[in-house]
């Protein structure tokens, strides 16, 4: 294994000035390989936890870049005059907790310099990786998807239970924490996913929630990959409304957001 | 007699030669034709009988003393006595203007007898105005016998500030409110827009006719007052392309400024521009200003910072293009002597140096006309009894725009890669490439279009390239004079990016020959606004280098409106980061290629042009094009 792969943290993106993952103006950073797979994921190229290979109008290009670590942090910090009163860095991914190991020293060295850290998760990774992320994330935004064990395990490749126990784990430390449900009609928006969800939810009315519509802003890299991109119906303005109402009934306090 | 297709009345020349200066004057207060008006305000351009400039080089882009006129009676702006050709004819100019007052009382008067405006223009013959719509009608004279004269791109200035104590006294004494105030504003605007078409100047909507609001004082606190949010809020009521407003904020700006600011700019009418008073200030300082006086900074049609009412700087003498440099050294340098990308750029800034001595000698030669109508209202005039043309403003240094910077960059990185690095291609092949306008090299074309730019990237290395270059240009313009002794400055944006770049030849980034160069301090490849802002940031704007240094964006309607506060984080950020001024285009790919093809159906859809709000429909099609391939690019789509 070569040393940047052994030492270096894998990069897809960095896109700055971002409004809508966590408070502020942030910082995303994009971790290259993800836990599950869900059928409507709109970056690809984060699933792998390898470097690959593409080609758009004819020039060949990489999706993936390692960073050490001092470079990684100096290119997260350009915007840090930007952070006045709030704002930060905002792991994304892929599933940036399954990255804890190779960004942990970087994680304790933004920490320290006081910058303000968000996730965004679908918690679908070890319980120590949690425990460690608690030490220096100020801000969690969880999703939620498939709750179903056996569709969730068949769908998205992911342990159910697992996921749930997280999800405690993190409400219970206290941190901020918004959950983010990403819907379409095919599977998180399904009569019986949909009842699980407000079912699950009522155990933590206390927290907001964010609903969006998936959306096909990824078909142009999924083509780039020479992969299928899965099709599905558009989700209606009023399936969505209809689902906040529903949520909102319960009590829990749902946002509409765009992404 | 037709000229440039206006119509020049055959009384201003004798024997086909031109009268002089003063007795096309007074021809022009005698016999302008006073149309019938109703609205609130008097204001009129009669575009049959407009002076005739266009033999030589005129002052346009100017921001007179409005002040003066506010503050003082014609008659009492004159000299006793009459002891040379110069306060001869400048009493003339007064006197000439008193004339025409007293004709529009005339008019007025056989209209209605008690119309107040009657006593307005009485007054103005030897009294200071006394109310806020007074004041305002008086300014209005100036600037209607300014684009009368043939001054174009008559710029208006701080009128928040000029206008303030007239409008407090009003309010306290009752006879004004607020609600009021704002509706004599927008009026204000619809006179200033009116007769759009004649003021146009290359561009319909490039009228120059731009406040200055806001300002700092010597100890950096920001001021503003109720007018200032009045005139903004006037700006976003109104929703036309002109006049237009930029806003001078500095890090102490209150919030609610800047939201009502975003506000307005989300409507879409790409205004208020914003300047940076914590970074020009410090550089009009450096160049020479008086403190005072860099405080109270305008600018010229567009965003060249001078000083309102007290500088006759041409701002807009001639365009520095960057590209010019590495298209003559591919041409004729001896390209086997440059083996690595430090050669190229050293060679590079040979020949830049040599363009500019071009541009020195080129701006050498300006000469201005005797403009005794300018030198009344021009701060420095009277007091050193001399005229505009002879030195008399308090300033009268000289300003350069430039396009191409974009270009050029990316054009140098490319060569690095291409052939210093990659070594597929030698500079000999780039110099084919370039002559032969990518002549079977199209797939090289297009890969360079598609590479993202590197202009306007905060990487360390790219801010070295650019800050080298441009010390270079503050270097050679150091030691320039003008032939009144003045100097020169330079900056970074620049209008003629279309048409320079239709007359110029192919680049190495992709650019086919006649296509547009990059527009001012821009890239839509840009990550974050904030990438852009912390480049411009770190460039440098003294030593004569703040002549315009404008960030462009394309910003998607609804990005501002729906996240106002994180915005107003933005602006308060980038304020303290230290660009110079931003501008932005709120408008989506969508609209503009569906008003292309639709116009009808988009009749008051309003765009950004260099630094001015246009309609779209009444921009030509290649500035259509532009906009909407950068709005593109913007929302990370291709045509
Ligand atoms: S968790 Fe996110 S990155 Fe991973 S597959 Fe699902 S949508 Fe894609």
């Amino acid at each position: 294994m070569s040393e940047e792969r052994l030492n270096g943290i894998l990069v897809t993106n960095i896109q700055r000035m971002c409004f809508h993952d966590g408070p502020g103006i942030r910082t995303v950073v994009f971790l290259k390989g993800c836990t599950i797979h869900c059928p409507w994921c709109s970056n690809p190229e984060n699933l792998s936890y390898n470097i690959e290979k593409y080609e758009k109008d004819g020039n060949t290009s990489y999706y993936g870049r390692y960073y050490t670590e001092p470079e990684l942090h100096d290119e997260l910090l350009k915007d840090r005059l930007f952070w006045i009163n709030d704002g930060g860095i905002t792991f994304s991914g892929g599933e940036p907790l399954s990255h804890i190991p190779t960004i942990k020293n970087l994680l304790k060295s933004l920490k320290t310099e006081g910058i303000d850290l968000a996730v965004e998760t679908s918690l679908f990774v070890d319980e120590n990786m949690i425990d460690v992320s608690l030490c220096f994330f100020d801000h969690f935004i969880v999703d939620i998807k498939i709750l179903d064990e056996q569709i969730c395990n068949r769908v998205l490749g992911g342990d159910c239970s697992l996921y749930k126990r997280n999800v405690k784990r993190v409400v219970d430390s206290g941190k901020d924490l918004v959950f983010r449900i990403p819907c379409n009609n095919e599977y998180t928006l399904t009569d019986k996913n949909s009842r699980s969800i407000i079912e699950f939810l009522k155990q933590y009315r206390d927290i907001p929630v964010q609903i969006f519509a998936i959306h096909d802003l990824g078909a142009e890299k999924y083509r780039s990959l020479g992969i299928e991109m899965w099709r599905h119906e558009k989700v209606k303005e009023k399936s969505l409304l209809d689902f906040k109402d529903e949520l909102t009934m319960n009590g829990i306090s749902t946002e509409i957001i765009k992404l | 007699m037709i000229t440039n297709g206006r119509i020049i009345p055959e009384e201003f020349k004798e024997n086909g030669i031109d009268k002089d200066y003063d007795e096309v004057f007074e021809l022009i207060c005698q016999n302008v034709k006073i149309p019938n008006y109703d609205g609130r305000f008097v204001h009129f351009i009669d575009e049959n009988y407009v002076m005739d400039t266009t033999k030589g080089y005129r002052y346009e882009n100017i921001t007179p003393a409005y002040d003066k006129v506010i503050n003082y009676g014609l008659s009492e702006l004159k000299y006793d006595s009459t002891d040379s050709k110069f306060k001869e004819s400048y009493n003339r100019v007064c006197d000439n203007l008193i004339m025409l007052a007293g004709r529009i009382v005339d008019e007025l008067r056989v209209k209605d007898k008690s119309d107040r405006r009657i006593e307005w223009f009485e007054n103005l013959a030897d009294k200071p105005a006394i109310h806020f719509e007074e004041s305002i009608q008086r300014m209005l004279f100036l600037n209607q016998i300014m684009w009368q004269t043939d001054h174009r791109l008559v710029g208006l200035g701080a009128w928040d500030s000029f206008l303030f104590e007239a409008y407090q006294k009003d309010m306290d004494s009752g006879i004004l409110d607020r609600d009021e105030a704002v509706k004599i504003v927008e009026d204000l605007f619809r006179v200033l827009h009116y007769q759009y078409t004649f003021k146009s100047n290359v561009l319909m909507g490039d009228t120059g006719q731009i406040f200055v609001l806001g300002k700092s004082d010597e100890n950096g606190n920001y001021i503003c007052n109720d007018l200032t949010y009045i005139f903004i809020e006037a700006l976003k009521n109104v929703n036309q392309p002109d006049p237009k407003c930029l806003l001078r904020i500095n890090k102490n700006t209150p919030d609610d400024l800047i939201r009502l600011s975003l506000e307005t700019i989300a409507t879409g009418i790409g205004a208020p521009l914003l300047a940076n008073d914590d970074v020009i200030i410090p550089a009009l300082l450096d160049f020479g200003i008086d403190k005072t006086d860099a405080c109270n900074y305008a600018t010229s049609a567009c965003w060249e910072p001078l000083i309102g009412g007290k500088s006759s700087s041409n701002n807009n003498r001639t365009v520095l293009n960057y590209c010019k440099a590495l298209d003559n050294l591919l041409k004729r340098a001896d390209l086997s002597r440059i083996c690595n990308f430090d050669d190229l750029v050293t060679e590079y800034i040979k020949h830049l140096r040599l363009n500019l001595c071009a541009v020195k000698r080129v701006i050498q030669q300006h000469r201005f006309p005797y403009d005794p109508l300018l030198s009344v209202f021009m701060y420095g005039c009277y007091e050193s009894e001399k005229d505009v043309s002879w030195g008399g403003a308090c300033y009268c240094n000289t300003g350069i725009t430039s396009v191409g910077m974009g270009n050029l960059v990316d054009s140098l990185y490319n060569i690095k890669r291409l052939v210093f690095e990659e070594k597929k291609y030698s500079l000999y092949d780039v110099k084919r490439i370039i002559i032969t306008n990518y002549e079977n090299e199209n797939e090289l074309a297009r890969h360079l279009k598609g590479t993202p730019s590197c202009y306007g990237k905060d990487n360390p290395e790219t801010v070295a390239l650019v800050k080298r270059i441009t010390t270079v240009v503050s270097e050679e313009i150091a030691d320039f004079n003008t032939y009144l002794g003045e100097k020169m400055k330079v900056g970074l944006s620049g209008a003629a990016y279309l048409d320079a770049g239709k007359a110029f030849g192919a680049t190495f980034d992709g650019r086919y020959a006649g296509e547009p160069f990059v527009v001012h301090i821009s890239n839509e490849d840009n990550n974050g606004y904030t990438e852009i802002v912390n480049f411009a940031s770190q460039m440098k704007y003294d030593k004569g280098l703040f002549n315009g240094n404008v960030l462009d964006f394309m910003v998607s309607p609804d990005f501002i409106a729906g996240n106002i506060d994180k915005f107003v984080s933005f602006i308060k950020a980038a304020t303290l980061s230290g660009f110079f001024e931003m501008q932005m285009n709120v408008v989506s790919a969508d609209q503009m290629i569906e008003a292309r093809k639709n116009p009808e159906a988009f009749p008051n859809l309003i765009v950004r042009v260099w630094g001015f709000s246009s309609y779209f429909n009444d921009l030509p099609d290649e500035y259509k094009d532009v906009l909407i391939e950068r709005a593109l690019k913007n929302e990370r789509r291709t045509a």
